[in-house]
């Protein structure tokens, strides 16, 4: 069966003048229908840039420079304005990490969800509004919100307003990009919850984009590794825990304290991310890499398949190895 | 692996102290009484004691009043009622020399080092700033112990770094001159406002790594402000948990942690992500809207959200208790009288 969403050699360039910055280099990825996969890095490692690039929002100077992104075999690079308007939203949706810029502050709950779902459908007003109702109740809100305004409602009911909306054509993927960051732990648990649960009865796909590893490996099937515009690393959650192989996502790992269990010194990783204006030669790890060789800072290493699922860019491992 | 030591309590003498310490907000209207729309208990009755060679970690979900307390104990505002007593003296009373004085003992470091360095100053401007306004050492001695500082933060070579603006620097590496310019003056205490929470996640451990090793070789007292609790369990001897401008439990970490009695401490941490238990693990049984601070009405705080919610919880506000040794909760259901002391905590 192929996959849902197959990314494949994705690349991303802010066309900055001097010197083009590629925020996302050389990515490849698919997901599966109703799969829950997870892509973690840190701030600038060009996460949101890849999601951005499959829903075809990056604005300018970001361009995609190289690449194909299929959905269900359709290639989305290079589709033109208008398709890929009426695409967003019915086959793949956004839920970004502040919800309270993704509202429109002046208009009521009910007003944003008429807006957006006729202008996907031809529904009548009284229609849209019913079903918009249907769905707040769905993420666990009084359908009497709907005459509310953003600012009316807490963080966390915000954020479910906006998965109720990215739910309302019943897309076959959602990209979630850090949506619980911004939130308390307690309401980001709860919101998690809801998510799970609506995914298990409506079947849709998710792309979960955030920092928290110790977050993704709890609620993802699989997890990508990104740094420094590259993947790293590709493996199912429960291998990724138990036997990280990246020297990086190991780092990763060792940068979240226990609630539970031995209370131990742990360093996280020396030094900082780089520059992606100027990336270090070879593998972009190597300078704050513990196990770095003399090859790391020559050779860029090649994602490589080391099990039938996994897969690392890392000379430890694969055929130099 | 190294464990990490932990202070025992009543070791050191107490240093800076909140008492009963409350601070309202008016909700907003003018001076005329007709517009007036409530007043925000952001922080009501809190005590806590620091020590010397001690973290004390201050933990609640946002709005919780945690900064607020914060920024009272630094005199950034005064407190509606209660006293902050620095060894043991009123400060609230202290004017102009004294006052000075304790603004250089109790020193902040915030949650944005990208906003709190001045973006046009060299890091050996930012650092020297303060030990010549506060005659720390002779101008002749300025640069050496700039070096000295950050050196002791781990910004080496020190040379290099003094010579660098903060935009040339990293988050860590800005944190890192910020924690170096409140040391510039040989602070007793050190209030922390979520210091890593803006820091990407690969370089956190070390800004708290860096908070250990100087309570232990400065022997400072710190108060680290923070939402994560995991964070606040790696380096805090102590913990105190706020909800609602109210403390609800506080005692040794671990013990807190390993049996927490409040509700609120039990949801709290059954909602960190914690990837070796799984998402086997139960739901949360927490549900419902925070209740409000604006002329909170009499009652428990977490009433609205609290699964073990009875009559008298709605009714009338707990008191905070000692539990056990060293251990305060503020819950119906630990009566004063059922504390194996039996012993009210502030009498």
């Amino acid at each position: 069966m192929s996959p849902l969403l197959d990314v494949q050699n994705l690349t991303v360039d802010y066309l900055v003048p001097g010197r083009p910055v590629r925020a996302v280099d050389n990515v490849s990825f698919s997901i599966d229908a109703g799969e829950i996969v997870g892509l973690a890095g840190e701030s600038g490692c060009g996460k949101s840039t890849a999601a951005h690039a499959i829903l075809g929002i990056l604005k300018p100077p970001a361009r995609i420079t190289g690449g194909r992104i299929l959905f269900q075999g359709r290639d989305l690079v290079g589709m033109d304005p208008a398709e890929l308007r009426a695409f967003r939203w019915r086959h793949v949706s956004l839920v970004f990490q502040s919800a309270m810029n993704a509202l429109n502050p002046v208009l009521s709950v009910g007003d944003q969800f008429v807006d957006m779902m006729r202008a996907h459908e031809p529904l009548s007003k009284r229609e849209a509004r019913e079903r918009a109702g249907e769905l707040l109740q769905l993420v666990g809100i009084e359908r009497s919100r709907l005459k509310s305004f953003p600012h009316e409602l807490s963080g966390g009911m915000r954020q479910r307003v906006v998965i109720a909306m990215a739910l309302a054509l019943r897309p076959e993927l959602i990209i979630m990009d850090e949506p619980t960051t911004a939130l308390d732990v307690v309401v980001q648990r709860e919101i998690l919850q809801e998510i799970e649960r609506l995914q298990q009865e409506l079947g849709f796909a998710v792309l979960f984009i955030t920092h928290d590893l110790s977050l993704l490996v709890e609620f993802s099937r699989r997890i990508g590794i990104m740094y420094a515009a590259r993947l790293v690393e590709m493996a199912p959650a429960a291998a990724l825990f138990a036997r990280p192989e990246h020297p990086y996502t190991l780092g990763l790992m060792r940068s979240f304290p226990d609630v539970t269990g031995e209370r131990v010194v742990i360093s996280g990783i020396p030094g900082s991310p780089p520059d992606l204006g100027s990336p270090p030669r070879g593998c972009r790890f190597h300078p704050r890499c513990t196990r770095v060789m003399e090859r790391c800072g020559v050779v860029e290493p090649r994602l490589l398949a080391t099990a039938v699922d996994r897969c690392v860019a890392c000379h430890l491992y694969g055929e130099s190895a | 692996m190294v464990a990490i030591p932990t202070s025992l309590r009543n070791e050191a003498p107490v240093i800076l102290e909140a008492e009963h310490v409350s601070r309202h907000f008016s909700a907003g209207g003018s001076f005329l009484p007709w517009t007036h729309r409530g007043v925000v208990h952001a922080v009501d009755d809190v005590t806590l004691q620091l020590r010397p060679g001690r973290i004390t970690a201050l933990v609640g979900e946002s709005g919780s009043g945690k900064s607020t307390v914060a920024r009272v104990l630094a005199r950034l505002y005064p407190p509606t009622t209660g006293r902050i007593l620095f060894q043991g003296e009123n400060v609230l009373t202290w004017r102009g020399r004294r006052a000075r004085a304790y603004r250089r003992q109790v020193q902040m470091i915030f949650q944005d080092p990208f906003s709190s360095l001045n973006p046009v100053k060299r890091v050996e401007y930012v650092l020297s700033r303060p030990l010549l306004v506060h005659h720390i050492v002779p101008a002749h001695r300025v640069r050496e112990r700039v070096h000295e500082l950050l050196t002791t933060v781990g910004l080496v070579p020190a040379a290099e770094f003094a010579a660098k603006y903060p935009h040339q620097l990293s988050g860590g590496q800005r944190q890192r001159v910020a924690i170096a310019r409140a040391l510039a003056v040989e602070p007793a205490v050190l209030l922390a406002d979520e210091p890593i929470s803006m820091l990407d996640v690969s370089i956190r451990m070390g800004i708290l790594n860096l908070m250990l090793d100087l309570k232990q070789r400065m022997n400072l007292a710190f108060l680290y402000i923070t939402h994560d609790v995991a964070s606040a369990r790696y380096v805090a001897d102590e913990i105190i948990v706020m909800y609602a401008g109210h403390v609800v439990e506080r005692g040794e970490t671990l013990t807190v942690l390993r049996a927490p009695q409040h509700p609120y401490t039990r949801l709290l941490l059954s909602a960190v992500p914690n990837p070796a238990a799984g998402l086997t693990r139960q739901r949360l049984e927490g549900r419902g809207e925070v209740r409000t601070i604006v002329d909170p009405p009499p009652g428990c705080r977490f009433v609205s959200r609290c699964p073990l919610a009875e009559d008298v919880c709605a009714r009338t506000t707990p008191e905070l208790v000692e539990s056990g040794p060293d251990r305060w909760v503020r819950c119906h259901l630990y009566p004063r009288s059922t504390g194996p002391q039996g012993r009210v905590s502030h009498d």
